[in-house]
């Protein structure tokens, strides 16, 4: 019975099995990031946006990148604050806020972004002039985000961190829903189970 | 990757799980008892689910092996939650896999979700996360 099905079980992982894994999974993220590659490639280099016809319609995933990429930005704002309030703790925080830019990278690099922000104009995505890239970089920059009100004690300060990250893995779980890129659906799967560990890993002990 | 690919390549993953689990929770230290009978029922409740997906795809169901080999001697419970990492931490790509190809928003928000819950229960049994799990490598 089981040998019958031998060959569908090698589907799986021969779980844990002796290190042969290691040889069949190591391209995922690269073959993820190449195909990110391409895609930034096809929105940076060329085809222009067709002529005469003004900035084209944000496609929906263009916004999510963006709003997505402005609650990473919300949340280094957040880990920088904490950071900047509770010396202590910044050495610990460190690696959570290297993810979250990380995150913030990948998302970013993973097709066009809109940048939902109505009160500048400037902060739309745009197409570039004769046919140069669209832009890519028009998101908010850091300073654009406000400085987070952190609790000055410190338990508080972790609590609020941990909350945050409950709220953003909520929100990316949502926004993996509404991807139309089942690329974009699986990073941002990804980045929620990253955002619902930390949760986990700032209730540890240090 | 095929749906019913990933489907299967996610219910052998939860096989594995179940097993591992069994393995875990003779050896883990009391009070992680609670966690690992938690952790081991929702890898049979997904596995269920799974089962279900395939047979509703008119495909036999990936059985579970007699035993699975692992990487390490299981003999305490530091070795325990180490077992019990890695079982979440390799079952998170197929989940993500899974993700990627899930016919419907039902399938992907179930997917989804089992990768988000394999992420927290690796965080918590071994105190560590990457940046993107089931898409970044697996650690050793």
């Amino acid at each position: 019975m089981v040998r019958g099905l031998a060959p569908i079980v090698s589907y799986g992982v021969p779980m844990p099995g002796a290190g042969v894994d290691g040889a069949t999974r190591p391209s995922r993220r690269g073959v993820l990031l190449g195909t990110a590659a391409i895609s930034l490639a096809a929105c940076t280099g060329e085809p222009a946006p067709p002529p005469d016809q003004g900035p084209p319609a944000p496609e929906p995933d263009a916004l999510l990148r963006g709003r997505v990429a402005a609650a990473e930005r919300t949340m280094l704002a957040l880990y920088a604050a904490t950071g900047a309030q509770h010396p202590t703790l910044a050495d610990r925080l460190l690696p959570f806020a290297v993810r979250h830019g990380r995150h913030l990278a990948v998302v970013e690099s993973s097709g066009p972004v809109t940048t939902p922000v109505p009160s500048t104009p400037a902060g739309t995505a745009s197409p570039g002039r004769d046919g140069e890239s669209p832009t890519l970089e028009a998101s908010p920059t850091p300073e654009a985000v406000p400085r987070p009100d952190v609790p000055a004690d410190l338990a508080a300060a972790v609590a609020a961190l941990r909350a945050a990250e409950r709220a953003a893995a909520d929100a990316r779980i949502a926004d993996c829903l509404r991807s139309e890129d089942r690329a974009l659906a699986e990073v941002l799967a990804a980045v929620a189970a990253c955002e619902a560990a930390h949760d986990v890993l700032l209730g540890q002990e240090p | 990757m095929s749906i019913l690919d990933a489907l299967q390549a996610a219910l052998a993953g939860e096989h594995a799980c179940a097993y591992g689990y069994g393995l875990v929770g003779a050896h883990a230290a009391t009070r992680d008892e609670p966690a690992a009978r938690a952790a081991y029922e929702s890898h049979k409740a997904r596995r269920d689910l799974l089962v279900a997906q395939v047979r509703a795809r008119s495909a036999e169901p990936v059985a579970a092996l007699p035993a699975y080999g692992v990487p390490f001697a299981v003999t305490d419970a530091t070795t325990a939650s180490r077992l019990a990492g890695l079982l979440e931490e390799r079952l998170a790509p197929l989940y993500a896999d899974l993700v990627a190809v899930a016919a419907n928003p039902v399938m992907r928000e179930m997917a989804a979700r089992a990768l988000v819950e394999a992420s927290v229960r690796s965080a918590g049994w071994i105190g560590r996360t990457t940046t993107l799990p089931g898409l970044d490598p697996v650690p050793e």
